[in-house]
């Protein structure tokens, strides 16, 4: 009697109750339950029970790590983080100019589906973090045609995904046109607002600048530029805003910055880790209004 | 002969009689009686004596379950301590009758159980108790190796 002899809904139902953080050497001991499971009944069965354990304090995240799409658990106590599994791969060994389409990923049919789009844009991935506003998400974008060598070419533009709609809305520009070594970080003010950030990496390493939209509609959006810091040399590079986690050879850099905004005051919190070393530099800045 | 008492009979001609409230914890027999409830023997083909008296056991001991919470925790160590008599062979065997006989309680209680041991095992040992040949190439083995790295497992993990 071995385990492969069983029905398949039995074998789904016994390897769906070992969690997923453990689920590296089921998949390492045969092609068989490797396929299994990734298979879509199998997922469809493991994320319920999953879902079913989420504990107190827990948030699900997804992320994208390595070309491998990522379902992390963080566990916000303290800087306790106690992250675990993997959960589909996505892009995988692909070039990265290679990519020619959108998926999105429901949950619920634990399926992916090809967005119907033929963009003359294109996604601008690496420390571009997407941001949610007003039932649109935005993404930093630049046009296909203005592709360098197979790198993607000028940051001068930001796309919306309506998610209930499943569609991509027009290109909107943005004040600036950042070059390939520039970071541009999407954030957004009052919940009302986009903010973009854009730090000159190829003029100056320590200076950025900070826009944000007087205007946002799906067709039309307007820029103000809200302030430009030349940060040396109290703030190293910043090469990205909230939250954003970058891998370097063998340590964590954590970068964020988060903007608080208190009446017409208005403060920004720069906090860096980098291996056991702690930065932090609060600084304000000017009202928005 | 009882009303209520049912004798079920297992594949190799085992014969257990036990009372009905017991034998209709087997969804399969519960089906049986409704359909036709004059029946007081059952052939069960897919079992065997040795398996069919270890659902019988378990059958027993849930027959009237409780909701209190003490009658809960007593229930679940009586599980505990009645999974640690099986080995894993036993236990897919127990898992396959539980799921031909339809009992849902056993069926859960012992998926789960396998489950838990899996958890330590690594994937030798997964091989080696479930009978699974490892059929990767080394290259193959690499990938999926690469494939289900944890994000935070290596060295470069931040200790906070």
């Amino acid at each position: 009697m071995a385990i492969l002899n069983l029905p398949r809904d039995l074998i789904e139902e016994i390897v769906s109750r070992v969690p997923l953080k453990y689920m590296r050497a089921v998949r390492l001991t045969c092609k068989t339950l490797n396929a299994l499971s990734q298979s879509s009944s199998f997922m469809k069965l493991h994320i319920g029970k999953e879902a079913a354990a989420i504990k107190e304090g827990e948030t699900r995240m997804i992320m994208l790590m390595d070309c491998n799409l990522y379902l992390i658990s963080v566990f916000f106590k303290g800087v306790d983080i106690d992250p675990y599994t993997e959960h589909k791969d996505y892009f995988c060994g692909i070039p990265e100019r290679q990519i020619l389409c959108y998926e999105i990923y429901d949950f619920d049919s634990v399926l992916w589906t090809t967005l119907d789009v033929t963009p003359h844009w294109r996604i601008v991935p690496f420390g571009n973090r997407s941001v949610f506003l007003e039932g649109n998400t935005y993404y930093c974008a630049s046009e296909r045609n203005s592709e360098v060598d197979g790198h993607h070419g000028h940051k001068d533009h930001i796309i919306c995904f309506d998610y209930t709609k499943e569609r991509f809305g027009p290109l909107l520009p943005l004040p600036f046109s950042a070059g390939y070594d520039d970071y541009v970080t999407l954030s957004c003010v009052r919940e009302e607002k986009l903010a973009a950030l854009l730090t000159h990496n190829e003029v100056n390493l320590y200076e950025f600048d900070i826009w944000i939209t007087t205007k946002i509609d799906a067709e039309k959006i307007s820029w103000n530029k809200f302030l430009t810091v030349d940060s040396q040399p109290d703030i190293p590079n910043i090469c990205g805003v909230s939250s954003l986690m970058r891998r370097r050879k063998s340590s964590w850099v954590y970068e964020n910055l988060t903007a608080e905004i208190v009446g017409h005051m208005c403060a920004f919190m720069i906090q860096v880790q980098c291996k056991s070393n702690l930065l932090q530099e609060t600084r304000s800045v000017p009202s928005i209004r | 002969m009882s009303s209520n008492k049912i004798v079920l009979t297992s594949s190799d001609g085992e014969s257990f009689e036990v009372e009905e409230v017991v034998a209709r914890k087997l969804q399969i027999v519960g089906h049986m009686l409704e359909d036709d409830c004059v029946i007081n023997e059952i052939p069960l083909q897919n079992v065997t004596g040795d398996i069919l008296s270890m659902v019988i056991e378990y059958c027993k001991t849930h027959v009237d379950e409780e909701e209190s919470e003490e009658a809960q925790t007593k229930l679940k160590t009586w599980d505990e301590e009645f999974m640690k008599k099986f080995d894993i062979k036993t236990l897919l065997q127990i898992i396959l009758a539980a799921n031909y006989l339809n009992v849902k309680g056993l069926l859960d209680l012992v998926s789960q159980t396998i489950a838990d041991t899996i958890k330590d095992y690594t994937p030798e040992q997964i091989r080696e108790v479930f009978g699974v040949e490892n059929d990767y190439t080394e290259e193959e083995e690499a990938e999926v190796r690469k494939e289900n790295a944890w994000a935070f497992d290596e060295a470069d993990t931040p200790k906070p």
